[in-house]
């Protein structure tokens, strides 16, 4: 074949034809399944477990809980394990005074710590190994075995809460289930949860029920002070959060303002009219006073509910550069108090 | 020799080239080029009409990326009642712009003459036929993306601006994680999808472009679609969802979304719901802070842990952008924007560190890809680049250049004989 | 004699009467040629002179302008007129309307401001068209705001293709309402209506400035700047529950509302401030606010008397600091944003800007109808812009005579001017009298011609002190298209005319040309085209490139203007041919057809060659056009070509011409063919430059509603009409002449 004039013709335009033909026809966008592998991204949480066959998972979580579990028996589901990552600052008394108040221990302190913990080796991880058995209960006492794994940077709490007889069952169970987990914190910081349950005991008659925030840790109750709270931040503000109840009225609204403006050392107040402390509040639709008082280095927020025979003062004091920050949330767990009475 | 060279010369006539290629000539006609100029105008003009129906995007696969379309005669016209119902076809892109190709290379080839008087005309010509072919060219392999950066963070993907796709990310490890992702056009209702890659099949239940969706305080209150999803934000939040129509305007926000169930031979993960948010999924802290987990939603198996999520399809890059600064401003009084500029970083996989600035007309180019200043939002948060792999982006230039020459050749040409005339006339 | 032969005395007079509208000003336009270049005069000291009043700059809509243009199209906003309007009817220039609603509302308010001439907007003002005339008075208005206000609210609820004409009609009027109340308050705070329990509470009903008591404004400002100051001196009265803090709260809401009612920014940059942003009255007491209003809900109050009361602790120097990192560190952060203004106004503005006091005294001595001292506080405020923002006044002369000058509308009664002397020249052709003959013929040809390039130059005027006021090339918006596309046209007729004198071209382009500019003037009434009423706008960010605005815009637009000349060329030609066919049979014997059929072949081979001319100019503009705007946006955003409807628009005029002249080569149309398919180049020329604006992309809107849509439809109606005309003409009048034998 030689090429003349004509065949280069021939060739340049049949050429052309095929190759805009061929570009037609190609132009399929991918239709297909793509598997790659990326830098990491995520900033959450990672941790991951292998479930032991018998366990079943609780879909429903709430808050920073990763993950909830049960074990299926015969009678149901029954007992409760957890995956809790904590904030590092944690401590490990803390961890087990959240448990012990609702098993009804007395506050532990360092030294009674070590009757209930030990560390206990798991594959390649140490665990901090708490358990704690309920007071006053002959049979089958309700039981909260607790592991806590701590790494750099981060804290995890697996609780398993059970009766004493499932989790003896369920021991090695746990273990594996331990051995399998991979936790690593995310870049977020967390804050500490509060504990499983929610109302202490031993409370007056009546008593309302309300949500505190998760990262404000629960202090001792008593008959008059009904829920104790504090929140500390790094700079080392901190706040007490508490609700207390008298029968009566204890001295009235203007005695009980004036109380609290002198433990703040403000000036106390001629008369109730036109006092810019005071506004009219509700409280789970009752008639309640709230009270916001800032002096330079203290706060008190406050609300007044008097009741038909006794009185509820819902108070947080303390530092002002935290008790700002922590208003919001006060307000909030103000209208989540329920009396349970209508 | 005479003889010889006098043959050669011949064989470049324009008759001598009609023996040679007797075939071309009927493709050649100028009433050939008539008619399909004619066609094109028709087909320009109609698909213009379609976009304010379909879009441009629409419009534009319709009748520009095909062989043929169908028009019907727009009910708002008048008369539209009873016009409406004749389908039209309509000769499309591909079909036209091949034919006009063809017609223009037959004529080269038969009819044109290479004298000096005519060359401008097949400059010109040549030109077009450059045009032509580099616009089809364009259509089939130019791909358009944008990239979404927030201020003082950075980015290695780049994102469609139309097609969802279900991702699933693993990221057990610290060092890498895996993505599988699925095209949405797999996602086909009722099938079922076999991942490799992912230790489970995924069962469409259904799927579509748009959807409004509503929180509802219990799980009986939620839509027939939504009814039976069980896990995930869609099940926790209380989801309930109606499609709506694919908005087509160019400021649509068009929330994609996906019900699927997971299994395992006969182990079932559950239902689950996936919506992607047109801004990326990063944004839906904003709309509310239940819906913040619909970037991840995670699952658990076999001691790792994955993440589910609905989002335009994306391509990573080997190179990431950091956005470190970004000015806009508006005319004082008004609400016309001055200026457009993003501060930029561009680091190389290598380590290197590159600074860049990008606005509007000026595009950072890197890797084969152009990002071009798109958008800004007003607080100045966030910035958009437009992302254009284009490898024919040259075609048109050179284009330009013939047609160019050949324009002023020819006109130059005919100024002067004008202008002798006129002073032949005058003398 | 001679001389009269030579000139003979009615196409001399048209001539004269061309010039005189080309350079002297005549009916309302006030300003001659002369006035480029002559100084500015002496303001009068017998009676209030507006003349140097109407050259105090402000900006508005992004640009400082002279008061002159914000009264010239703010009108154009509320009447459509450029002119105002007295309470009487009779014509007042737009400046005195304007000085009468910045400095005297109550009498502004009589003045007949608003055109209404929709039937059912009047009837809601219990008013009939043909009874009450169209024009009304702020006044006549007051009594039914309410009811304008709530039919507007409903009519803007409707989507835009479900609006009918009352809905465009009344939201129109609404949106001139708010700007006429928010001119009157420009210069004048409102201050809150009597009775209002806020300003008894806090004792406030005195501050408020009262004519009867106080001297001017500047006594409330004072009063504000003493209140403030107090509370500067002693910041501990910065808490929830002082009187003195709640007073301070209210005022600086309501100078930060008064800015909201502000039309244009009056008082120039401060000294020092290298943003160099001009200022509303308000702003100049209280700062700008930081975010809208309404997000003061979101405040919390405590934090926020907190906040503010440190920070006006602060000295000076670092309240600044402090307050410039709050604008751009709390973006999204209301009560830092807020605290941060009031602090600024509480501390860092002190005094009354000076240009507020001279405003002040301005309204009196126009009030007190006091010469001189309207004068001097023109020429001190004129000063003292000139000394805070020196670079910006430049040009404020200039655009104010120009504004006077009115190139475009002198050009467009010239224009007609031009096309009755080419009419003229032919109707000398086929009679014979002393006064009309066919010598006259060519004299009225030759005014034309000539006038033809003296309008151009005005024209031509006109476009380069718009580029000159903008610093742009000529083509930015819809508005400049059409002028450009006149002048443009009206160019290329001149030159046609040059070398092929048959009246044809001179004419045709004056058509262009006077339908170009009365275009151009309808936009600029369209008022979603031209909502603040300028013309001369700023452009946005990603059209703002000067070099493609005058490379691709302007070769496009020149190829819109040469398809319309050889449309329009091509509308003569089945003119002449209708005429020919109609008069001219085998029995026809008068001078007329005579005369038609004797230049038959001539005529047409001349303007089949003009028009084949044309069109390849056409053809290469357009094309270049097209092409560069490709590149245009290949550099803006990587795509050559992206199929958008302005884009396929100008693609199809490409095409187009190509089709006419491929079919001029194969021979395939003749003569008659070739003027059809110029006339067809009209119908796609018009769907390119206003079909596609109509449309609303993937809105499923065809623009029907478009104020635009009724004459473009009329007009491609009528292009069709002729090329029927041209096809049908010939077989009718045969089928006429058969069934009509000749009596001859």
């Amino acid at each position: 074949m030689y090429f003349n004039s004509q065949n280069i013709f021939k060739i340049g335009a049949s050429n052309l034809l095929f190759f805009s033909l061929l570009c037609l026809t190609s132009c399929t966008e991918e239709t297909e399944i793509q598997t790659y592998y990326i830098p990491p991204e995520y900033e959450g949480p990672v941790v991951a477990w292998k479930l032991p066959p018998n366990w079943g998972e609780n879909p429903e979580l709430s808050g920073p809980m990763a993950g909830s579990f049960h074990v299926k028996t015969n009678s149901g589901p029954q007992g409760r394990i957890g995956v809790m990552p904590f904030r590092e600052a944690v401590s490990t008394l803390s961890i087990t005074n959240m448990f012990g108040m609702e098993l009804g221990y007395e506050k532990f302190k360092e030294d009674t710590l070590s009757q209930v913990l030990t560390t206990k080796k798991v594959g390649q991880k140490k665990f901090e190994w708490i358990h704690l058995t309920e007071r006053d209960s002959p049979s089958d006492p309700k039981t909260a075995l607790l592991a806590v794994l701590r790494q750099k940077d981060e804290t995890w709490l697996f609780p398993f809460v059970a009766n004493a007889a499932l989790i003896d069952q369920e021991m090695n169970s746990f273990i594996s289930f331990l051995d399998s987990t991979t936790v690593r914190a995310g870049k977020k910081v967390i804050r500490a949860p509060r504990p499983i349950s929610a109302a202490p005991i031993d409370k007056p008659t009546g008593a309302p029920t309300w949500d505190a925030p998760d990262h404000w840790i629960t202090g001792k109750a008593s008959s008059v002070r009904i829920a104790s709270y504090t929140v500390s931040d790094e700079d080392g503000n901190e706040l007490d959060f508490s609700i207390t109840s008298f029968p009566g009225d204890v001295g009235g609204l203007q005695s009980n303002v004036n109380r609290w403006l002198t433990q703040i050392e403000l000036p106390k107040i001629e008369s109730l009219e036109s006092t810019p402390y005071l506004t009219s509040y509700s409280i789970d639709e009752k008639d309640a006073h709230l009270f916001l008082a800032e002096n330079t280095e203290k706060t008190i927020y406050g609300a007044l509910l008097f009741g038909k025979s006794r009185s509820w003062f819902f108070k947080i004091m303390g530092d002002t550069s935290l008790a700002k920050v922590e208003k919001e949330n006060f307000l909030n767990l103000l209208t989540t108090v329920c009396f349970h009475d209508h | 020799m005479n003889n010889q060279s006098k043959k050669k010369k011949s064989a470049y006539t324009v008759g001598a080239r009609r023996k040679a290629f007797p075939w071309m000539v009927p493709f050649a006609s100028v009433r050939l080029t008539l008619t399909l100029l004619s066609l094109s105008m028709i087909l320009i003009f109609v698909a213009t009409l379609e976009q304010v129906r379909i879009g441009i995007r629409g419009a534009q696969a319709e009748y520009f990326e095909s062989f043929y379309g169908i028009w019907y005669y727009p009910e708002q016209f008048w008369g539209g009642s009873f016009l409406s119902v004749v389908p039209l076809p309509i000769p499309g892109g591909y079909l036209l712009g091949g034919l006009l190709i063809i017609n223009l290379i037959a004529a080269f080839v038969t009819r044109f003459q290479w004298s000096g008087k005519k060359i401008g005309i097949q400059i010109i010509h040549l030109g077009i036929i450059l045009l032509l072919i580099g616009q089809m060219t364009t259509q089939a392999i130019q791909v358009e993306s944008r990239m979404q950066i927030n201020k003082g963070e950075s980015s290695d993907y780049i994102e469609r601006f139309h097609g969802v796709e279900l991702a699933f990310t693993d990221v057990t490890d610290a060092n890498r994680s895996k993505v599988v992702s699925i095209p949405e056009e797999l996602l086909k209702p009722g099938s079922t999808l076999r991942v490799p890659g992912f230790p489970f099949k995924v069962r469409v239940k259904a799927f579509g472009p748009n959807c409004s969706f509503d929180f509802k305080e219990s799980a009986a209150q939620r839509s027939k679609i939504t009814m039976d999803v069980n896990r995930g934000i869609g099940a926790s939040a209380n989801l309930s969802l109606s499609p709506r129509e694919e908005d087509y305007s160019n400021d649509a926000a068009n929330f994609g979304y996906l019900v699927f169930q997971l299994v395992n031979g006969s182990e079932e993960l559950g239902t689950w719901l996936a919506v992607a948010h047109p801004a990326g999924n990063d944004r839906w802290k904003f709309v509310h802070t239940k819906l913040e987990g619909m970037a991840f939603q995670p699952l658990r198996h076999e001691g790792r842990l994955w993440g589910v999520e609905l989002r335009s399809i994306r391509e990573y890059l080997p190179y990431s952008i950091e956005l470190l600064k970004i000015e806009n401003e508006f005319y004082q009084g008004t609400d016309i924007p001055h200026n457009f500029e993003s501060h930029v970083n561009l680091n190389l996989e290598s380590g290197q560190k590159r600074k860049a600035l990008v606005y509007m007309n000026t595009p950072l180019r890197h890797g084969g890809k152009t990002f071009y200043q798109y958008q800004m939002n007003k607080a100045a948060d966030y910035t958009v680049f437009q992302v254009i792999r284009n490898p024919s982006w040259l075609v048109p230039y050179i284009a330009c250049i013939l047609l160019s020459v050949g324009l002023l050749w020819q006109f130059s040409f005919h100024l002067i004989n004008f202008l002798r005339k006129q002073s032949k006339v005058s003398a | 004699m001679k001389f009269l032969k030579r000139y003979p005395l009615i196409p001399s007079a048209f001539f004269a009467v061309g010039l005189y509208l080309a350079i002297l000003p005549f009916g309302t336009t006030k300003a001659s040629l002369l006035d480029f270049v002559k100084p500015e005069p002496a303001p009068n000291s017998e009676i209030i002179d507006l003349e140097a009043f109407s050259r105090i700059p402000v900006l508005r809509g992004g640009r400082v302008k002279p008061l002159d243009s914000v009264a010239r199209n703010t009108l154009l906003v509320l009447r459509n007129k450029r002119t105002a309007l007295d309470q009487n009817g009779t014509k007042i220039p737009a400046i005195s309307w304007l000085a009468n609603v910045l400095l005297n509302p109550e009498e502004a308010d009589k003045l007949k401001t608003f055109v209404i001439d929709h039937d059912q907007v009047l009837g809601l003002l219990n008013r009939k068209l043909v009874r009450d005339g169209k024009y009304y008075s702020y006044n006549d208005l007051k009594p039914f705001l309410e009811e304008i206000d709530k039919s507007a609210r409903d009519s803007g609820k409707l989507e835009r293709e479900k609006q009918d004409s009352f809905d465009q009609n009344i939201i129109d009027l609404y949106r001139s309402v708010l700007l006429y109340r928010k001119l009157k308050h420009t210069l004048s705070p409102p201050a809150p209506p009597p009775g209002t329990k806020m300003t008894e509470d806090l004792d406030l009903v005195t501050f408020f400035f009262d004519s009867a008591r106080d001297k001017d404004r500047t006594d409330e400002y004072s009063r504000f700047r003493s209140i403030t100051d107090a509370i500067s001196q002693d910041p501990s009265t910065i808490r929830i529950g002082s009187d003195a803090f709640a007073k301070v709260v209210f005022l600086l809401d309501h100078y930060s509302r008064s800015n909201l009612w502000s039309e244009f920014f009056p008082v120039p940059p401060e000294l020092g401030d290298r943003k160099k942003r001009w200022r509303k009255v308000g702003e100049s007491l209280v700062g700008e606010e930081p975010l809208d209003s309404e997000q003061k809900r979101n405040l919390d109050p405590t934090q926020f008397a907190s906040l503010l009361q440190d920070l006006v602790r602060t000295e000076r120097k670092p309240l600044l600091e402090k307050v410039n990192f709050i604008l751009t560190k709390e973006k999204l952060n209301p009560t830092a944003l807020f605290a941060a203004q009031y602090a600024e106004a509480i501390k860092l503005r002190t005094g009354i800007d000076p240009i507020l006091s001279l405003y002040e005294k301005l309204r009196q001595a126009y009030v007190a109808n006091d010469p001189t001292g309207f004068n001097e506080a023109v020429s001190l405020i004129r000063e003292l812009c000139e000394k805070r923002a020196p670079d910006q006044v430049t040009k404020i002369g200039f655009e104010k005579t120009f504004n006077e000058y009115e190139p475009f509308y002198r050009s467009s009664v010239a224009y007609i001017i031009i096309f009755l002397s080419s009419c003229l020249s032919w109707f000398c052709l086929t009679i014979n009298t002393p006064k009309f003959n066919a010598q006259h013929s060519k004299s009225f040809k030759n005014v034309a011609y000539h006038l033809t390039l003296i309008i151009l130059i005005a024209h031509t005027f006109g476009l380069l002190g718009r580029m000159y006021i903008e610093g742009r090339p000529p083509v930015t918006n819809l508005y400049s298209s059409a002028l450009f596309i006149g002048w443009g046209a009206v160019l290329l007729c001149w030159f046609t005319e040059k070398y092929v004198r048959l009246g044809i071209a001179s004419s045709m382009g004056a058509m262009v040309g006077f339908g170009s500019l009365v275009i151009a003037h309808n936009l600029s009434l369209d008022s979603s085209l031209n909502p603040t009423g300028d013309t001369m706008e700023m452009m946005r960010a990603v059209l703002d490139s000067n070099f493609w605005l005058a490379t691709h815009v302007v070769t496009v637009t020149i190829g819109y203007s040469t398809t319309f000349l050889a449309g329009f060329l091509g509308l003569a030609y089945i003119f002449y041919y209708f005429i020919h066919q109609v008069l001219v049979s085998d029995k026809s014997d008068n001078k007329l057809s005579t005369l038609l059929s004797s230049s038959r072949k001539q005529l047409e081979k001349t303007l089949g060659s003009m028009i084949f001319g044309i069109t390849c100019f056409s053809l290469f503009f357009s094309l270049v056009g097209t092409v560069l705007g490709g590149i245009w946006a290949d550099q803006s955003w990587g795509r050559f070509w992206g199929w958008d409807a302005k884009e396929n628009g100008a693609l199809l005029i490409v095409i187009w011409n190509a089709i006419i002249l491929h079919a001029r080569w194969a021979g395939i149309a003749k003569i008659r063919g070739i003027a059809c398919l110029a006339i067809f180049g009209n119908v796609v020329t018009a769907w390119s430059w206003f079909g596609t604006n109509m449309l609303g992309v993937g809105l499923h809107s065809y623009g029907f509603m478009d104020k635009a849509f009724n004459p473009l439809m009329s007009f491609i109606v009528s292009q069709m009409v002729f090329i029927c005309v041209a096809y049908m003409v010939t077989p009718i009048c045969l089928l006429f002449r058969k069934k009509q034998p000749s009596l001859k």
